[in-house]
């Protein structure tokens, strides 16, 4: 854990002192609960429920639906569940009582920007999609579109600090920019004759990924879309505060207003899961009209596959899709990305997917996606998925 | 406008609201008893400001002084051991508790022993 930070930039929420204190102890509780209980709850699922299942059905169990009756009724695993829940609780009611302190600074410092590098562009009348409206995602109450006040921007100031906290700061620290260079250098290093002069992040949230991408590719024109109003506000003003030239827009990635092949490389960055089944699949054509020929489309996603994973694992990722208001998170690790690309247009011959290792700045790598992810499994910032292509 | 509207204290996160532990009660009590760690955690970092800034200062100092007290990579360091150190504390009920007999080290019943040393 840092000390208590300076600001990453001007639009960032600051902590007090106890509000500090508090994140302080959410990160050490999960830190605890990660150290100390998932190996006896581990044990609990291959040692216990796992052989008692066999002995009783005369088959093994291949799937964490199969255990999750016998394993819900174990007060341990209870308890697990619980903390696991709470941490996501508390937290965001602890950033959210940070935010609101400082609320009317942040707007004023928001409003004081009058002569953008980059831009923003909303659209009021785009509604937001069910994914995102019918839920409040990872248990952060008004969601991504909410706004309690004029011209909002509280769901980003929230989003940007959670997600540094969530990571142990250990994307990026304050910045949480490593997936954004993860993904450069997997272009780089798979890519290397593509130089991008036109770049789209589709779903880019308060723009962490976008800011890595604008940074490891200067002379590129960089398009940030996103379907909430209030992050892409916060978004544009943490850009043009670090002085990134961004362009920023509310779009759904479905379905853009971008003309045909007008992008050298377009990206998203743990937005998939977030989505839809079939919503995923339309991002994927959406990508493959929006590339010129030769234009390459590079979807990054959280590192957890199903057929690479034990029964406790698919448990872990099972608690983010039940109880942590990620309900495409189990689907997705079960999706068949490349497929997904074929079906979209790209050539079989031109997709790839794998694991890409986690880069916190741009790095030449070896030109092909690894088969397996980190060996560890759980380790969120061992390595990431990625599913990209080329368009011919 | 719904008596939920009107009182923000009723409006919830929208989605799951799975009760784990059995009963809401129980449920409550266990989810209070973490938020009130957490409202120690804040109260034994401030003191650890009041005791280095003591020591530094040699003066009486208020509650504006550990508001504005920075700490270092070295202190944070130390808070988070002692932090770990806590939670281990309060914890240790629900490790001791909770984890299945067959998981645990020593599994030899107490039932057996007692009826045990009741026979002569």
């Amino acid at each position: 854990m840092s000390a208590v930070p300076a600001f990453a930039h001007p639009m960032m929420p600051q902590t007090s002192h106890d509000e500090m204190a508090l994140e302080a102890f959410l990160v050490s509780m999960r830190g605890h609960v990660m150290q100390e209980m998932d190996p006896i709850d581990r044990r609990l699922v291959n040692d216990l429920i796992a052989p008692r299942f066999a002995a009783a059905r005369g088959k093994a169990a291949t799937t964490s639906a199969e255990i999750r009756g016998e394993l819900e009724a174990e007060p341990y695993h209870q308890a697990w569940l619980t903390l696991q829940r709470l941490y996501q609780d508390m937290l965001w009611s602890a950033i959210g009582e940070s935010v609101d302190r400082q609320h009317a600074e942040l707007d004023q410092r928001r409003r004081a920007l009058t002569a953008p590098k980059g831009s923003l562009r909303l659209d009021a009348a785009l509604p937001p999609p069910r994914y995102i409206a019918a839920f409040d995602h990872h248990r952060m109450a008004g969601s991504y579109h909410t706004e309690t006040a004029p011209e909002d921007f509280r769901p980003g100031a929230m989003y940007d600090r959670y997600a540094s906290t969530y990571h142990y700061w250990r994307n990026g620290g304050w910045m949480n920019d490593g997936r954004g260079h993860t993904l450069a250098s997997h272009i780089i290093s798979s890519y290397p004759d593509l130089q991008p002069r036109r770049i789209l992040d589709m779903g880019c949230a308060v723009g962490h990924s976008t800011v890595a991408l604008k940074d490891d590719f200067p002379d590129a024109e960089i398009h940030a879309i996103d379907v909430a109003a209030p992050m892409l506000r916060y978004a544009h003003a943490r850009a043009e505060y670090m002085g990134r030239e961004i362009h920023f827009s509310q779009q759904n990635a479905e379905h853009t207003n971008f003309p045909d092949g007008h992008f050298d490389l377009v990206i998203s960055a743990v937005a998939l899961h977030e989505t839809s089944h079939a919503a995923m699949r339309n991002i994927f054509r959406e990508s493959f009209r929006l590339l010129r020929p030769g234009g390459v489309m590079a979807h990054l996603e959280v590192p957890g596959r199903y057929d690479q994973m034990g029964l406790w694992e698919q448990v872990r990722v099972d608690f983010e899709a039940h109880y942590n208001n990620e309900p495409f998170m189990a689907g997705v690790a079960r999706t068949d990305f490349a497929k997904v690309a074929i079906d979209a247009g790209f050539q079989p011959a031109d997709v790839m997917a794998g694991f890409r290792q986690y880069t916190p700045a741009m790095t030449k790598l070896e030109p092909t996606l690894a088969a397996v992810g980190s060996p560890d499994g759980r380790l969120p910032m061992g390595s990431w998925y990625i599913c990209s292509a080329v368009r011919r | 406008m719904t008596a939920a509207a009107q009182n923000p204290t009723l409006r919830r996160t929208a989605g799951d609201h799975t009760v784990f532990l059995g009963d809401p009660i129980q449920e409550t009590l266990f989810s209070m008893v973490v938020a009130l760690l957490g409202e120690l955690s804040i109260v034994r970092d401030r003191l650890d400001a009041h005791e280095r800034l003591l020591k530094s200062a040699g003066l009486p100092i208020g509650p504006q002084d550990v508001d504005a007290f920075a700490i270092d990579e070295a202190v944070a360091q130390q808070r988070a051991a002692t932090r770990d150190r806590m939670i281990r504390h309060v914890f240790r009920a629900l490790h001791e508790k909770l984890p299945p007999a067959e998981l645990r080290a020593q599994n030899e019943s107490y039932a057996g022993i007692f009826a045990e040393v009741q026979r002569s």
